[in-house]
């Protein structure tokens, strides 16, 4: 029963245009970011070399397509939210807005297979989207720019490796995805108990920037509650591009955003299990 | 629970904060009835179809299907049944066809049973339109096939005739009798009562959360019935009623006379001298004095 509730929920979002908006948008700004990267790049070079460039000689460029990527994930990373969040938003506070639970709930379906189905559709979602983003920045930079060295700043400039380059992109898909799906999962929940698919991006973003700000402002009490948010990982990607790659900062990341995804899914499970659909 | 009843309701007492919507509802719904669930707006009427369609969760009470507890078995009860709650509504955005399939997947109907249900209520042809293009008319057709989908033995539907014209209303009626024949219980709330006259063959009446009457139409309309006379000397004919103790006039109108009495026709003209120029006099329904 499960696989045909999931091609039910895969069937209403391939239909409605606003599915399609995160990866219209990305595949629009993605190549003008890289476009604008490469015709500015000796500006961009100027700009990472700063004050090394008094002291050392360099040959070459640094700009090719995984800095591209990059500076395109830097970029965009904390505007993820109010793409990934646009599916799971509408998925339950569309069905109690519109009226369509009253078909769907009468019939002979358990309520938690159908919020799991729901789920499976709103990570599958979240997931691609992610994969999309790095995958087709990945695609265009580098069709664009080339490969070569990857030059970050982390304690300082940081040249990584050619050859493991595209393993770093992946661990940083992979971490940032974890925190997109905590993010998802919030919106998820509060789609449980609004009635409108408005409240949970507002709320989900909301908390996103609070939470971000938490983690920047130098307060010693937001010090010692940022790294049990969630919102405090968005930029966790960047751990990716460290030498070492610090596995156990990673892991602690991945969780900590377990424990608030399974806390918003208990309490979006148990609200609509037993929520009376009354209108 | 008598040999013939389908479904039992017991004591149901349903609570929306400090408001009762349904007080201690006890009544059954006998087998191949078309039933008729009658009442004001804001009686209760919604409420128990969202009990019984699973739509609301939190209620106290008993409801029997066939001896067997629904909610020790909810999803068997939930086969058996098809439900059109208020007006129907849709993915707009998919197809009538793409909405029966999705619904069709949950009770593992057949795609052959999604064109014999177009069929049956007059949506073949309208069949890979999108539900946002529809009427209301077509929408409220579109909301019985998905009811009779899965072929449930038994039928409610809440308010069908509901913003419907009288066109509509005639199509929706047929679709309903035309179900019954084919062997379904159909159980329809209403505060429509003609839909009741001509569709119900058992009643309930619900006011304010509480069960104020419950028998068969027939039973109904006797008890509610007046005797209308008609007549170009109204002020004439009243003085012979208001001397009457059989018979109390309950209305005056220009050139018609509303009593209310246990006589029959042919008693209350024998009652009045054969002078007078009666047009008629007539046994007619009253079933709204029941809602007051």
């Amino acid at each position: 029963m499960i696989k045909f509730l999931i091609f039910n929920e895969f069937q209403k979002i391939f239909y409605r245009r606003r599915t399609y908006i995160g990866f219209i948008l990305i595949g629009i700004l993605i190549p003008f970011i890289v476009g604008a990267i490469d015709s500015g790049g000796n500006m961009l070079e100027k700009s990472i070399y700063g004050q090394l460039s008094d002291s050392f000689f360099f040959v070459g460029s640094l700009i090719n397509g995984y800095l591209a990527t990059y500076i395109i994930i830097a970029v965009l990373i904390t505007h993820m939210p109010f793409l990934s969040t646009i599916i799971a938003a509408d998925i339950v506070s569309g069905e109690y807005s519109k009226g369509t639970f009253r078909l769907y709930l009468s019939r002979p379906v358990s309520r938690s297979k159908i919020l799991i189905s729901k789920l499976i559709i709103v990570y599958l979602y979240t997931i691609l989207l992610m994969g999309f983003f790095v995958g087709y920045s990945l695609l265009i930079s580098v069709a664009w720019l080339g490969t070569g060295e990857l030059a970050v700043f982390h304690m300082g400039l940081l040249f990584l490796s050619e050859s493991d380059a595209l393993i770093r992109f992946f661990i940083a898909f992979l971490t940032s995805t974890v925190v997109m799906l905590t993010v998802s999962s919030l919106c998820f929940y509060i789609s449980t108990i609004s009635k409108n698919s408005v409240t949970p991006i507002i709320i989900t973003i909301s908390t996103v920037f609070v939470g971000t700000a938490i983690s920047i402002i130098p307060i010693e009490f937001f010090e010692i509650i940022n790294p049990y948010l969630f919102t405090g990982y968005i930029n966790s990607y960047l751990s990716a591009f460290h030498d070492p790659i610090p596995y156990d900062a990673i892991l602690r990341l991945i969780i900590i955003c377990f424990i608030w995804t399974i806390l918003f899914l208990g309490l979006a499970f148990n609200h609509f299990i037993k929520k009376d659909i009354t209108d | 629970m008598k040999n013939n009843d389908l479904i039992k309701l017991n004591n149901i007492i349903k609570n929306f904060g400090d408001s009762t919507a349904l007080n201690n509802l006890s009544f059954s719904i006998p087998k191949n009835s078309i039933f008729g669930l009658l009442g004001p707006n804001g009686s209760g009427k919604s409420t128990l179809m969202r009990i019984l369609s699973g739509l609301i969760i939190e209620w106290n009470g008993e409801i029997l299907y066939e001896n067997q507890d629904i909610k020790l078995n909810q999803e068997h009860f939930l086969k058996k049944c098809g439900f059109l709650i208020e007006n129907p509504t849709f993915y707009e955005y998919l197809s009538a066809r793409q909405n029966l399939s999705l619904l069709a997947k949950l009770s593992k109907s057949s795609n052959q049973s999604i064109n014999n249900v177009l069929n049956d209520v007059d949506l073949v042809d309208d069949a890979d339109k999108k539900v946002g293009d529809f009427s209301y008319g077509m929408k409220q057709r579109l909301g019985i096939a998905q009811a009779i989908l899965h072929d449930p033995d038994i039928l409610f539907l809440d308010e069908p005739n509901n913003g419907l014209d009288p066109l509509g209303i005639r199509e929706m009626n047929k679709t309903i009798l035309k179900l019954h024949s084919k062997g379904k219980t159909i159980c329809v709330s209403t505060h429509i009562l003609n839909d009741v006259e001509e569709l119900c063959s058992d009643v309930v009446i619900l006011k304010e959360g509480k069960l104020i009457h419950s028998s068969s139409i027939e039973y109904l309309i006797d008890q509610s019935q007046e005797i209308v006379i008609r007549s170009k000397e109204i002020e004439s004919i009243i003085k012979y009623f208001t001397e009457s103790s059989s018979c109390k006039i309950k209305s005056v109108e220009k050139e018609k006379l509303t009593i209310k009495t246990e006589l029959d026709v042919r008693s209350v003209n024998q009652l009045l001298p054969k002078n007078l120029e009666i047009r008629s006099i007539a046994k007619e329904p009253n079933l709204a004095d029941l809602f007051k």
